[in-house]
C-alpha cells in the first residue's frame, strides 16, 4: 500500500513537471523566445509556489527524494565528450588550464561581489 | 522494438551502476574522486572502449536520461521557491548583486581567448560555461558555437567547482550560508548544487537560486551582446 502511494506521488511529480517543460516550450516556441523552454517551466513552477504559498506533499516528497540524485543524470552529457574532435591533446589540456584559472578568478570575484551585496542585510 | 529493449537495458544497468558507485562514494568517506558523476562516467568510457557497444547505441538510452535533465530543471524551483522566501527582504539588492555577477562570470569565461587568436567558435561555446549544461548546451548552439566543448566545460568547470570551491570560500573568509551557496551555484551550477544536496540542503537551496537566476539572467544578455558583436564584425 505504502508503495502504491509513493509510486503515485512519483507519477504525479513526472507529469506535473512534464506539464511545466511542455508549457514553457509552447511559450518560447510561439513568441520565440531567446530562452531554453525548460527555463521558462521552472520560471512558471517557482510563480505558481509562490501564488499558492506553499510546496503541495505530492510534489514535494518525491522531488526531495530524486533531487539529490541529479548526478546520474550528468553522465549522458559527460560521456558526449567523447564525440569531440576538434582539439588535440595539447589544446585540451590548454582548455582545461584555461577552465581552472578562470573559474578560480570567477569564484573569488561572485563571492566578494555577493558578500558585499549581501553585508548590510545580515 | 530493438531499440526500446536496448534503452531499457541500458538505462537500468547505469541506475544499478549508479547504485554501485554511490555506495562506494559513500563507503570511502565522500572522497570527491569517488563521487558517481566520475566513477560512473569511468565505467561508461570503459564499457565504450572495451565492449563493442558504441556510443549511438549507448545514447539511445542516455537520450531518456538526458530528456529527464529538462525535468529536473523545473523541480529545481523547488529549492529556488524555498531560498527565495528565505530571503525575501534582502532580494532586490541581491538581485542587482546578482545581475553584476552574471555578467562578469561571462567576461571571465571569454577573458583574453578572442585577442590571443583563439578561433571564434571555441572561445564563443566557452561563454556561457558558469551557466546549468541544458541552458548552455542550447545558448552555444544558439549561436553556432560547438555544443559539445560548451558541455564539456560546463562539466569540468563544474567538478571544479564543486571540490575546490569549499575550500576557496574557507580560503577567502565567506561564512555567510548564503553567500556561500550562490556563489558556489553561479560558478559551479547543478554539480555544485546536487553535491550540495548531500548534505547541506540550506546553501544547496541558495547554491539552484543561483544557478537558476544566472541561468535566466545570461539567456537574457548573451544573446543580446551576440546579435550586437555580430552586428558590430559584420
Amino acid at each position: 500500500m505504502q508503495s502504491l502511494k509513493w509510486l503515485a506521488k512519483a507519477l504525479a511529480m513526472v507529469v506535473c513537471l512534464s506539464v511545466f517543460v511542455a508549457v514553457g516550450k509552447l511559450l518560447q516556441a510561439s513568441f520565440s523566445l531567446p530562452f531554453p523552454g525548460a527555463i521558462i517551466g521552472m520560471m512558471l513552477l517557482v510563480v505558481a509556489l509562490t501564488a499558492i504559498g506553499r510546496i503541495p506533499d505530492w510534489l514535494g516528497e518525491p522531488v526531495d527524494r530524486v533531487l539529490p540524485h541529479l548526478s546520474l543524470f550528468f553522465v549522458p552529457a559527460i560521456v558526449g565528450v567523447t564525440q569531440i574532435d576538434i582539439l588535440d591533446a595539447w589544446g585540451w589540456l590548454l582548455l582545461v588550464s584555461y577552465l581552472l584559472v578562470s573559474w578560480l578568478l570567477s569564484l573569488i570575484v561572485v563571492a566578494l561581489i555577493l558578500q558585499r551585496a549581501m553585508g548590510k542585510t545580515n | 522494438m530493438a531499440s526500446w529493449f536496448l534503452a531499457g537495458a541500458t538505462i537500468l544497468t547505469l541506475v544499478a551502476c549508479y547504485q554501485l558507485s554511490l555506495w562506494a562514494y559513500r563507503r570511502s568517506g565522500a572522497m570527491p574522486l569517488l563521487h558517481p558523476v566520475f566513477s560512473l562516467s569511468a565505467m561508461v568510457f570503459a564499457v565504450l572502449i572495451l565492449t563493442p557497444l558504441s556510443y549511438g547505441q549507448f545514447m539511445v538510452g542516455g537520450e531518456y536520461l538526458l530528456r529527464c535533465l529538462e525535468l529536473a530543471i523545473v523541480a529545481l524551483a523547488l529549492p529556488i521557491y524555498r531560498s527565495v522566501r528565505q530571503l525575501a527582504s534582502g532580494f532586490a539588492r541581491l538581485a542587482a548583486g546578482l545581475a553584476v555577477c552574471s555578467v562578469l562570470l561571462g567576461m571571465l569565461a571569454v577573458g583574453p581567448l578572442p585577442w590571443i587568436g583563439v578561433d571564434e567558435t571555441v572561445w564563443l561555446s566557452l561563454a556561457p560555461k558558469s551557466v546549468t549544461t541544458p541552458v548552455a548546451y542550447t545558448l552555444a548552439e544558439m549561436m553556432g558555437a560547438l555544443a559539445p566543448i560548451s558541455a564539456l566545460s560546463v562539466s569540468l568547470t563544474g567538478a571544479m567547482g564543486t571540490f575546490m570551491g569549499p575550500y576557496v570560500l574557507a580560503r577567502l573568509g565567506v561564512e555567510n550560508t548564503a553567500v556561500r551557496g550562490l556563489s558556489q551555484g553561479l560558478t559551479a551550477h547543478a554539480f555544485a548544487t546536487a553535491k550540495l544536496l548531500e548534505h547541506n540542503p540550506v546553501e544547496a537551496g541558495f547554491s539552484a537560486l543561483g544557478m537558476g537566476l544566472n541561468a535566466i539572467l545570461t539567456a537574457l544578455w548573451l544573446p543580446l551582446a551576440f546579435a550586437a558583436f555580430s552586428t558590430f564584425t559584420l
